[in-house]
């Protein structure tokens, strides 16, 4: 191409142009590679073309190695650096920056001062195809500054470049200033920041203090770099100790290190961790060397460059011990349960399905546990009751009122009924909800039987009884009417022949009256025995001591010649029938009273005493008293251990005694001796 | 007083020789008009025909052919003719039911028969006493 005798039609030469354009301009690639330079540039910087295009920037011009302080290489590098990633021009302050001396001249490095301004060359999609480097030479200016140099005429022919030189570093220092005020917010923010980001340290630290985890942290080299305060108390180590140990070293037991680390090298190589993010429950080593079972969850997190593994554990052995005590609990639970042979005891889900089944079921309903689990409670109930759907309502009663209690035919796995009794018991949850129910059956059908029978015997008993009532009456009133006649037509006799019959007929009509009313006597008692034992018991509070006192009045005053000495005991009293106890009583004491009818020194005594913690009653007497041989006699009816002639009765009193002492539950003893008086002991 | 009659209701007669008797000892002398079933005793005191003088005292034995004693004095206690009239139960029986029964229905007294005959004539005297000479009759025993 020619330079010259360029046509005004023809685009000017751009190059010729800008290589002689007076200023210092230098055009670099985005790479900094120089693509183009001014002539006055050249000879600013004692380069030529040919020499430097195509060279990088700073292989053309770096720092003068002689001077230890300089800065143009970086400030220069930032300078662009900034132009490139802003896509804006970027001024920099007045800058020393020392220029290779040719080794023509010398070599070395020669002190120069400049004034750069970098700028952007954008195509049309605003990418950075060139930068502008413009420079000015104030090499002079900063000299004559600094080396006062008056020579006017130096002075006036800079004056004028000076001015114009002034106003652009001004306008520079102007850049320069507002660089300075955006790096000054640049650093306010910078420190807000950082203290925003120590108090996010601290708060973390407080977090991981008071959540009730242990808190470890690993890189992804193993080592540990974080670790809390329950971490220091679950593994032995402070933190001091802990960060930076290898972890799997400090709180893995050795068996399983191995283990650990081929899992945290398939998860930086392939990122697959099974068993990450998930609750784990491991083996942990404390500091002591013991071993405990720990719960744990990993979780990674993607941390600058690498991986950082954050997990979050505690110390479950009380946990563990716990669930094993439930376990052994459960288990011994279940041996019972299934051990159980009298009861069928089995557990339904809420719709009734079996399941479980113990060995009491199989007997009882002939099935076994693994043909009936599964299966609905239903098929023991006898088909008409499933028809009318009564095991549904069983189940629904027992949900709603939490227990169904029933007695009635079930059905065995062969078809046979037997009589249950059972009990379906609901089992809630805490929260309230259904779970199932349990069911206890019994068979009863034996009991049944038992049951009928006693029903049948009782009916026969209350027909029995009604019968000894009309006999009964018939006794008190048809049996005794003929006595009266014997008696009273024996006294009209005696009456209205007196001395006629002569002695033997009076004496054979006196004894007919003896026998006439000895007879009517025994209908009596026999009357009161039989009364004893059907009457039915009102039970209420009796006073055995007034019982007692008002008998004694009532013996003393039948035979007001006889001295006997009652000693009667106060306050003695009882629960029970009082009418009936008012007769054993004074059976007993009338019994004293006659038999110490020939004493003179009679005594008759009522009192309690105490053996093993229950009450005793008695009567004690000190009159002829009787052979203990015959003692279990006693108590019969019509049994007597005394002539008639000498003490008179029935025989019949005692037996009515003991009668009304077992129908209160009592025992009736006595201790006697021949002529040594007897004692009547009794307890309620 | 001897103007007054007393009616005795007993089926047994040796009861009623031996009761007359007592009373004889007794020397109650009124006259005794003896009805030998409950039937005939409500005859005696409940029949229209006839102004038939009310008795002073009914002895009503309990266990009695046909009408039983306890459904006689029902019956005369449920007539407003004799529901004031003496009646004094007089029987060999102490079973309790007939002695509860006997003064639910409105006995005036009730006297069991002792097998003693001695005693039966004391206790005849004193009924005689009681009932004939200290008691005062009610207006309406009166027939009306």
């Amino acid at each position: 191409m020619k330079r010259t005798g360029a046509k005004a039609a023809e685009a000017p030469d751009f190059r010729a142009l800008f290589e002689s354009a007076p200023g210092l301009y230098l055009v670099l690639s985005p790479d900094l590679t120089i693509v183009a330079v001014s002539e006055a540039y050249l000879r600013a910087t004692m380069t030529k073309r040919e020499e430097i295009l195509g060279r990088g920037l700073f292989d053309v011009f770096p720092d003068n190695p002689d001077d230890p302080a300089a800065t143009g290489a970086n400030n220069l590098r930032a300078s662009l650096d900034a132009v490139r990633q802003n896509r804006a021009a970027n001024a920099m302050a007045v800058q020393k920056y020392d220029i290779r001396r040719p080794e023509s001249e010398g070599g070395g490095f020669e002190e120069r001062f400049w004034s750069p301004l970098n700028s952007p060359v954008l195509d049309s999609a605003g990418e950075l195809v060139y930068i502008i480097h413009r420079v000015e030479d104030v090499t002079e200016f900063i000299r004559l500054k600094q080396l006062d140099n008056e020579q006017q005429k130096l002075t006036d022919e800079f004056r004028a470049r000076a001015e114009k030189m002034e106003g652009e570093v001004y306008l520079r220092a102007q850049q320069v200033a507002e660089a300075n005020r955006q790096l000054q917010q640049a650093n306010a923010e910078m420190s807000r920041l950082y203290e925003r980001t120590k108090e996010l340290e601290q708060l973390k630290t407080q977090v991981l203090e008071t959540v009730n985890e242990a808190f470890v942290s690993m890189s992804a080299d193993g080592r540990i770099v974080d670790w809390n305060l329950l971490a220091e108390r679950t593994f032995g180590w402070s933190r001091e100790e802990a960060i930076g140990r290898v972890l799997s070293e400090t709180v893995i037991p050795e068996r399983f290190r191995e283990a650990h680390l081929r899992g945290l090298a398939r998860f930086l190589g392939s990122g697959e961790g099974p068993l990450l993010n998930r609750r784990l429950e491991v083996t942990a080593l404390h500091r002591d060397g013991h071993e405990f079972p720990i719960e744990l969850t990993i979780s990674p997190l993607h941390w600058h460059d690498g991986h950082v593994f954050n997990a979050f554990l505690h110390d479950i052995t009380e946990r563990r011990k716990a669930e094993e005590a439930l376990q052994q609990s459960e288990e011994r639970f279940r041996l019972l349960v299934e051990g159980v042979k009298d009861y069928a005891i089995l557990m339904l889900d809420p719709q009734g399905q079996v399941v479980s089944w113990n060995q009491g079921a199989e007997r009882i309903n002939g099935y076994r546990a693994e043909e009936i689990v599964g299966q609905h409670f239903s098929r023991f109930y006898p088909p008409e009751d499933v028809a009318s759907g009564r095991p549904e309502i069983e189940l629904k009663v027992a949900a709603a009122e939490g227990r169904f209690e029933d007695e009635s035919f079930r059905v065995r796995k062969d078809g046979s009924r037997f009589w249950a009794d059972v009990v379906i018991t609901a089992l809630h949850d805490q929260s309230g909800k259904l779970r199932g129910f349990v069911q206890f059956t019994r068979d009863i059908t034996e009991r049944k039987r038992a049951e009928r029978v006693i029903a049948e015997r009782t009916v026969q008993l209350e027909a029995a009884n009604q019968e000894l009532e009309a006999f009964s009456y018939a006794v008190s009133h048809d049996l005794r009417a003929p006595l009266r006649s014997i008696d009273g037509f024996s006294q009209v006799l005696q009456e209205d022949y007196a001395g006629k019959l002569g002695p033997e007929a009076d004496d054979s009509i006196r004894r007919i009256r003896a026998a006439a009313g000895r007879m009517g006597q025994l209908i009596d008692d026999l009357l009161r025995l039989s009364r004893v034992t059907r009457a039915e018991l009102q039970r209420g509070q009796v006073d055995l001591s007034e019982i007692a006192r008002s008998a004694a009045l009532e013996l003393a005053r039948q035979d007001p010649a006889r001295h006997v000495d009652f000693r009667i005991a106060d306050g003695i009293t009882v629960e029970g029938d009082p009418q009936l106890l008012r007769v054993a009583l004074e059976n007993l004491m009338s019994n004293a009273f006659k038999f110490t009818s020939k004493r003179p020194d009679a005594c008759l005594e009522f009192g309690a005493s105490k053996q093993n913690g229950q009450p005793i009653y008695f009567v004690r007497d000190n009159g002829v008293g009787f052979d203990m041989a015959y003692a279990g006699r006693l108590f019969g009816a019509f049994q007597r251990l005394h002539a008639v002639n000498e003490f008179p009765g029935t025989g019949i009193g005692l037996a009515t005694v003991q009668r009304i002492i077992h129908r209160h539950g009592g025992r009736l003893w006595t201790d006697a001796a021949v002529d040594r008086g007897a004692t009547f002991f009794f307890t309620l | 007083m001897s103007g007054k009659t007393i009616l005795l209701v007993e089926d047994n007669p040796d009861d009623v020789a031996l009761t007359l008797r007592a009373f004889r000892k007794n020397n109650i002398a009124n006259e005794v008009v003896v009805a030998k079933d409950g039937v005939e005793a409500l005859e005696h005191l409940l029949a229209e025909k006839g102004a038939q003088e009310m008795p002073s005292l009914v002895l009503l034995d309990l266990k009695l052919p046909r009408l039983d004693g306890l459904e006689v004095l029902r019956r005369l206690r449920a007539d407003p003719r004799t529901k004031l009239l003496p009646v004094v139960i007089l029987t060999s029986s102490k079973e309790e039911q007939d002695l509860v029964n006997g003064y639910a229905l409105g006995a005036n007294s009730y006297i069991r028969k002792p097998v003693d005959f001695n005693q039966f004539i004391e206790a005849v005297r004193q009924l005689g006493l009681y009932w004939l000479v200290l008691n005062e009759v009610a207006p309406m025993g009166r027939r009306v």
